[in-house]
């Protein structure tokens, strides 16, 4: 008896060690200690670089700087270039994962309780306004000028995603933005575009508009034991995967809310939801998700992603590494399958077709305002953005970040990950970022975003109706910009969307 | 003399309150400052990403907004209500059986009493990824075993319908053995005299139970189902592991919705008062709990 006690409680340590926060320094050799979680063998590529790497004009010896992340994926830059950020500066780097859902929490936390266990904070910009403005993370301006980010050669969208109130308060990581994927192999068989086109009146294609979108959803959506391209089905095979939870669903909203043309608010700050824009495109959300797999109310990234990857449905409005991932043999049973889109659109009235796609998430590193040692921190993310450095881990699968550089499309050669139709998917990519449609980072944005993607979730349960939904939501936005102070929010939202305006954002 | 027995009544009375004055701190440290805190934020309106902005008083505005405007915590408090009924209920009634049943002395009954630990020593995040794998709607065992004898498979945690019911059912699987052990050591403890009494009397099986051994059972049973009644109202774990309160809100209890205004929000004013609101809820469930059952404890 006492025996299985001990044993129960040594398990119980085990996995609750297991379930903690799972911090780790990277090795000499670049690999994860013995108790750190497994991380990939990293590339070639980066050894190359490693090897190439030369001591700075300034040392930091004995300095330690600690960068927190959102998950140990999102951290594998970091581990695999931090013998070379020792070599050049002698800085020893320690990534702490936080958990993804708490994300926002797990850093305010540690600002706000003037804990300061992390310097770098790599997260989306969406945490910026509220960073900034309280003064929780360090202006870059000065070290910027001593030691170039080289900003001029990332694009506008990006840039913008890196300051409040003009001033410089992090660097890029990471330039994300959302397209379409399908299955291509599904798309050209013969036999499924004859049985679309008999039934819809029109060639099976990837969808251009947020109708076709459920056409085609639908007409892919099959039972156990149906047919799908010859084959008979072992299970349900569905339309579409898309995320429909926080902390993440509202993008997957805003998608078809701004081809809708919708904007978030007007000039004095009203919101804009309650509007024909946020009617049809939620009411084109709700009708869509009948044709995702049975848990697809449950779907954040991993799961979203996954769904299509392991071959359950027949597209997938993702993020751009999906795609990346798809071609990888350990990971994908679609290598050479994926076809690549733009997130449909609406029909304009001279028959062009509007597209918008959320340049959602991103990563960028700031630096908190508790760092030991700022300098030694803003050596570290100006070493990671360098283009030479920033295009290893931009081009490689595993890492989950996306280009963010021009240089980074300079020459497809020299990416990591190399497949067949490497220069379409490159082309999908820059099509995405000239119809970008951008997140929110004044301050609030965390809570604007929250409102709007619970009763999102909401409506796409049928606990609320679409009308309720952003009724609803608008109410809540209301009361936050009132909480936040009116005068001060509709300033932010003013400069927000004049600088949007400046990089062609928005008309 | 007369002085001295004086002294020594004053000194035979302060030793008692001196002993237990560390642990009095302590307690007054650790719950009671805390608690009074927490009240008085309740009624300002203070957000932790502006905390250079100072706490504003608004009165009792946090409690109108949560009772008069705000549908999630209504949605919030109602999942509550419904977890703690459904949980107890049927925690009882399978509990009580289950050990009735085992208080047989059959064979096998050591080892079965000895695996009903397991799930009360699982973690919470083991016991929610275990049933997050089990409740997938396409690869997971339970929808398996529907679809083969032909039952239809629910998305257990993809459906509003069912997501609530997925954390109860968690919740069962992993409580249920605390009542069975409760029940059964309350019915080994019985005074077997009244039994055997209604026995020779040619009572049956039922109404040897329900009129000899539950009425000596109740005073266990109302004690266990408190606790379980205490821990099922603050439910998080579980929510927060197998739906995150979703899909939409429809799993939300108070205690995950505490959390999300106060911990991703940070809207503190306002967790403030959602924890104030189930102090007072759930001293007034205590309360009438007490006064429905005293006979009983």
């Amino acid at each position: 008896m006492v025996r299985s006690r001990v044993l129960s409680a040594i398990a119980m340590a085990l996995v609750l060690a297991a379930c903690g926060t799972q911090t780790t320094s990277p090795g000499a050799s670049g690999s994860a200690e013995a108790s750190a979680p497994e991380i990939p063998t990293a590339p070639k590529q980066f050894q190359d670089l490693i090897d190439a790497t030369q001591p700075a004009d300034k040392q930091y010896d004995g300095a330690t700087v600690t960068v927190v992340v959102d998950s140990i994926q999102s951290g594998y830059p970091f581990f695999w270039l931090a013998p070379a950020i020792k070599k050049a500066y002698g800085i020893d780097v320690k990534v702490v994962a936080a958990p993804f859902e708490t994300y926002y929490q797990s850093i305010q936390n540690d600002i706000v309780s003037g804990t300061g266990a992390y310097d770098i904070l790599s997260y989306p910009p969406r945490f910026l306004g509220d960073l900034a403005s309280a003064g929780n993370i360090v202006d870059l301006t000065d070290y910027a000028s001593q030691w170039d980010p080289e900003m001029n050669d990332v694009y506008p969208v990006y840039q913008l995603y890196t300051k409040f109130d003009g001033k410089l308060f992090a660097l890029p990581m990471d330039g994300d933005r959302l397209e379409l994927y399908f299955r291509k192999d599904l798309f050209e068989n013969k036999d499924e575009q004859a049985a679309f086109q008999a039934k819809y009146g029109y060639p099976l294609a990837a969808p251009e508009t947020w109708d076709q979108y459920l056409d085609v959803a639908e007409f892919f959506t099959r039972d156990t034991g149906a047919d799908l391209a010859g084959e008979k089905l072992t299970e349900p095979f569905a339309g579409i995967a898309e995320i429909t939870k926080l902390p993440d669903n509202f993008d997957w909203f805003l998608n078809r809310f701004a081809s809708y043309g919708g904007v978030y608010f007007d000039d004095q700050m009203r919101p804009q939801l309650d509007t024909d824009a946020g009617r049809n495109a939620l009411q084109n959300f709700v009708d869509a998700v009948k044709f995702g797999p049975a848990d697809i109310l449950n779907y954040e990234y991993v799961e979203s992603f996954d769904a299509f990857l392991q071959g359950k449905t027949a597209m997938c409005i993702q993020w751009t590494d999906v795609a990346k991932v798809a071609e990888d043999p350990n990971t994908s049973k679609i290598i050479g399958k994926t076809g690549y889109a733009q997130v449909p659109g609406v029909e304009q009235a001279d028959g062009s077709v509007l597209h918008r796609s959320v340049l959602a998430y991103n990563r960028v590193n700031s630096i908190s305002k508790l760092a030991d040692n700022p300098e030694a921190a803003y050596r570290v993310i100006q070493f990671m953005n360098q283009p030479s450095v920033s295009l290893l881990f931009v081009t490689e699968p595993l890492a989950g970040m996306d280009p963010y550089r021009l240089s980074h499309y300079a020459d497809p050669s020299k990416w990591v990950q190399q497949w067949d139709r490497l220069p379409e998917y490159i082309a999908n990519n820059k099509q995405s970022l000239t119809n970008g449609y951008p997140e929110l980072t004044m301050p609030g944005a965390n809570r604007y975003n929250d409102a709007l993607g619970t009763h999102i979730a909401q409506a796409l349960a049928g606990q609320e109706s679409v009308e309720d939904a952003l009724k609803n939501a608008t109410t809540e936005w209301e009361s936050i910009t009132d909480e936040l102070g009116r005068d001060g929010q509709i300033a932010h939202w003013q400069a927000q969307l004049q600088a949007w305006r400046d990089v062609g954002l928005i008309n | 003399m007369q002085q001295a027995v004086g002294a020594r009544t004053i000194e035979s009375r302060r030793t008692p309150w001196l002993m237990v004055l560390p642990a009095l701190l302590l307690i007054l440290a650790i719950n009671i400052v805390p608690l009074v805190y927490s009240t008085v934020l309740a009624f300002f309106q203070w957000n932790l990403i502006q905390a250079a902005t100072p706490p504003r008083f608004i009165g009792i505005d946090n409690f109108i907004r949560l009772i008069t405007r705000d549908p999630q915590f209504i949605s919030a408090t109602l999942n509550t209500g419904i977890m703690v009924v459904a949980t107890v209920a049927v925690q009882t009634v399978l509990g009580v059986a289950v050990a009735l049943l085992l208080d047989q002395k059959l064979r096998f009954t050591g080892v079965a009493t000895t695996l009903l630990l397991i799930p009360l020593a699982l973690a919470p995040a083991v016991v929610g990824l275990l049933f997050s794998s089990l409740f997938n709607s396409t690869l997971g065992p339970v929808n398996y075993l529907l679809n083969a004898i032909g039952l239809p498979a629910p998305s257990w945690l993809g459906d509003a319908k069912w997501a609530l019911a997925s954390v109860i059912i968690v919740d069962t699987w992993q409580w249920t053995p605390f009542m069975i052990l409760l029940t059964l050591a309350g019915l080994r403890s019985l005074n077997p005299e009244p039994i055997e009494a209604a026995l020779v009397d040619g009572a049956s099986a039922w109404q040897r139970f329900r009129y000899v051994k539950l009425p000596m059972l109740l005073p266990v049973l109302t004690v266990a189902m408190l606790l379980r009644a205490i821990d099922s109202f603050r439910t998080f774990d579980l929510v927060f592991l197998l739906t995150f309160g979703g899909p939409g809100t429809s799993s939300t209890t108070m205690s995950f919705y505490g959390f999300k205004v106060g911990l991703q929000n940070f809207d503190i004013g306002r967790a403030s008062a959602i924890a104030f609101l189930m102090v007072q809820v759930f001293i007034i469930f205590v309360l009438l709990f007490y006064s429905r059952s005293k006979d009983q404890l």
